[in-house]
């Protein structure tokens, strides 16, 4: 017992005197995490749009497939990324193993299909009526993709902010392409596996907090987006 | 001599197996309006979407303005037409944004669009609203604002799909009036899609019946009104009244009742059909040349402004009478007079 309350108290110090080591792992996972979130929106949502827009044979299939993906294991992620971008696979002359843009890929991989599969769920929630509204306006693909993306960005955003939920709360995948090297990868996933394993309480706790509130403030952003998403509908 | 804006060449549209919309020959001349009127699922909608050509025909041609809708035309043909559909579509900006939408798609200035939408909401006195969010409409304003939306881009050919039915009457009133001045005023064609048979009456030149995906009727308003081909045309246009009868002597006959002479029909089983509010109902006499006959009243209710007695007479007649006119109630059990113009009775071949 006395060993977690002391631990919780040491750890409350270490956020409180904000720590330069545990600032700087937050301030990486919050990078990584962002800057992965950010390419995989803007991959994922024109290509949720595409699929949704357009009829073509086994789509049905596609998109279970990509609902499975949700569920990808991280490690999964870990492994084929780390083939990727290994000295002997085919994006290892660009040097990307162990470095966070090893890490950014990854987690681009791991949320991609959540967000791919949300758009796809967002754009499905609205009326039939306005896509064929909006054909009917004689809109090219494009700009009926706009309107209709326009029309669900509050669906769309809280995909966004739960796939960033998703990536920065991953472990397995950034341990394996990163490597928790201290300085370089070392993210508050990763150091809170390692502290852990070393008996080092204080910090994986403190580490442990400052992910739950960036998890709580998730949570808050994906609330006030559904409130205003709900506001929408109700009108 | 009027072209044919729109000529539809055995068109079809199948989802999988399932023929929706069976082959279609039909056309409409320039300024036309047409009603296609039916129940819901016939393939109005459907129909519609090809004509829009924002959905491929399965099968068959369509031709607008004399050009074939193929893959490639529609987007230069779409340009001339517009849509409205039942269930209102806003986005979620002004209304001035949403009036301007198909003008945007269409890269036309912003100082044309200014004009444009401006002019489209004084026509429809709704300058007020061009700044306000479309959130904030009812059920009537948003469905103008969506008409709105389409006659900015001032289309040739307007495809009303159900377009009043979620409104109330006096917005549906309101509606219909802004239909007959567009096709007034501009001269646009237009086909509309009802199940109100009495709109098809009020708005349209010329009315289809379509069931289960194809025309059963076509023609004026009155004919699809009073002389319905078959049953559940007849049904559908609120006959109430279809007795499956005979032909003797000359006279359609049906449960012991002469309904009338049957002069171009050989001998045979027939439909007879008899609108409720063409039976008058008395308690005395009738009036001269009229058919007539006596029967026992089952039951009377109220209906609206109407009265629905049925009579017993050897056959079992539906009679709606205007229930002020006379004031006169009816009890079960209590023998009546009723009668008809011998022009009231329709007569069609049994199926």
């Amino acid at each position: 017992m006395g060993e977690i309350t002391d631990g919780f108290l040491e750890a409350i110090q270490l956020i409180i005197t904000m720590n330069p080591e545990i600032m700087e792992i937050a301030g990486r996972s919050l990078y990584v995490s962002m800057i992965a979130t950010l390419v995989a929106a803007l991959i994922a949502i024109p290509l949720g749009a595409l699929i949704y827009y357009y009829e073509f044979r086994g789509k049905r299939a596609v998109i279970n497939i990509i609902q499975t993906l949700y569920a990808l294991p991280t490690v999964i992620v870990g492994l084929l990324v780390y083939l990727l971008v290994s000295n002997s696979g085919p994006l290892g002359p660009l040097k990307l193993l162990y470095t966070t843009n090893a890490m950014i890929i990854a987690q681009v991989v791991l949320v991609s299909p959540l967000i791919v599969g949300l758009t796809i769920a967002a754009l499905s929630g609205l009326d039939k009526e306005m896509k064929y509204t909006i054909m009917a306006l004689n809109a090219r693909a494009y700009r009926a993709l706009m309107t209709l993306v326009r029309e669900a960005k509050y669906a769309i955003l809280s995909a966004v902010v739960l796939a960033f939920g998703r990536a920065i709360a991953e472990v397995g995948a950034v341990m394996m392409v990163g490597g928790n090297i201290r300085h370089f990868t070392r993210t508050l996933t990763t150091a809170i596996t390692l502290n852990t394993s070393m008996g080092e309480f204080a910090t994986s706790i403190a580490l442990g907090i400052i992910l739950l509130m960036i998890a709580l403030m998730v949570n808050l952003g994906v609330n006030i987006l559904q409130h205003y998403h709900g506001r929408m509908k109700d009108d | 001599m009027t072209e044919d804006i729109i000529s539809v060449r055995g068109t079809a549209k199948s989802y999988g197996k399932k023929e929706v919309v069976h082959p279609l020959n039909f056309s409409v001349k320039r300024g036309e309006i047409l009603a296609v009127i039916g129940p819901s699922g016939a393939g109005k909608s459907t129909l519609l979407r090809m004509l829009d050509t924002i959905e491929p025909a399965s099968k068959g041609e369509i031709f607008l303005f004399g050009e074939k809708v193929t893959k490639h035309s529609a987007h230069r043909l779409r340009n001339r037409l517009g849509m409205l559909f039942q269930k209102t579509v806003l986005f979620d900006r002004t209304v001035e944004e949403n009036i301007a939408l198909g003008l945007s798609y269409r890269f036309v200035s912003r100082e044309e669009t200014k004009k444009r939408v401006t002019e489209v909401l004084e026509n429809m006195g709704m300058s007020e609203y061009a700044h306000r969010s479309s959130r904030t409409l009812s059920g009537g304003e948003g469905q103008r604002v969506s008409f709105a939306r389409v006659l900015v881009t001032k289309p040739e050919i307007l495809f009303l799909d159900e377009p009043t039915a979620n409104l109330d009457p006096v917005a549906t009133r309101v509606l219909e009036e802004m239909i007959l001045h567009e096709n007034r005023v501009n001269k646009t064609t237009i086909i509309i899609n009802t199940h109100d048979q009495t709109q098809g009456q009020r708005l349209a030149d010329r009315v289809a019946v379509m069931m289960n995906g194809s025309f059963v009727q076509f023609g004026s308003s009155d004919e699809v009104f009073y002389h319905p081909v078959n049953e559940a045309a007849a049904k559908f246009v609120g006959v109430q009244n279809i007795f499956t009868g005979i032909v003797r002597n000359g006279s359609a006959v049906s449960g012991g009742v002469v309904f009338g002479p049957a002069p171009h029909f050989p001998d045979g089983i027939i439909q007879i059909m008899l609108r409720a509010e063409d039976i008058s109902l008395s308690k005395t006499g009738v009036p001269e040349g009229r058919i007539s006959v006596q029967g026992r009243v089952v039951s009377a209710e109220r209906s609206g402004a109407f009265l629905n007695v049925l009579v017993d007479a050897g056959c079992i007649f539906s009679v709606n009478c205007p229930f002020r006119q006379t004031g006169d109630t009816y009890v079960p059990g209590e023998i009546v007079q009723i009668a008809w113009r011998i022009d009231a009775v329709h007569l069609t071949r049994s199926a």
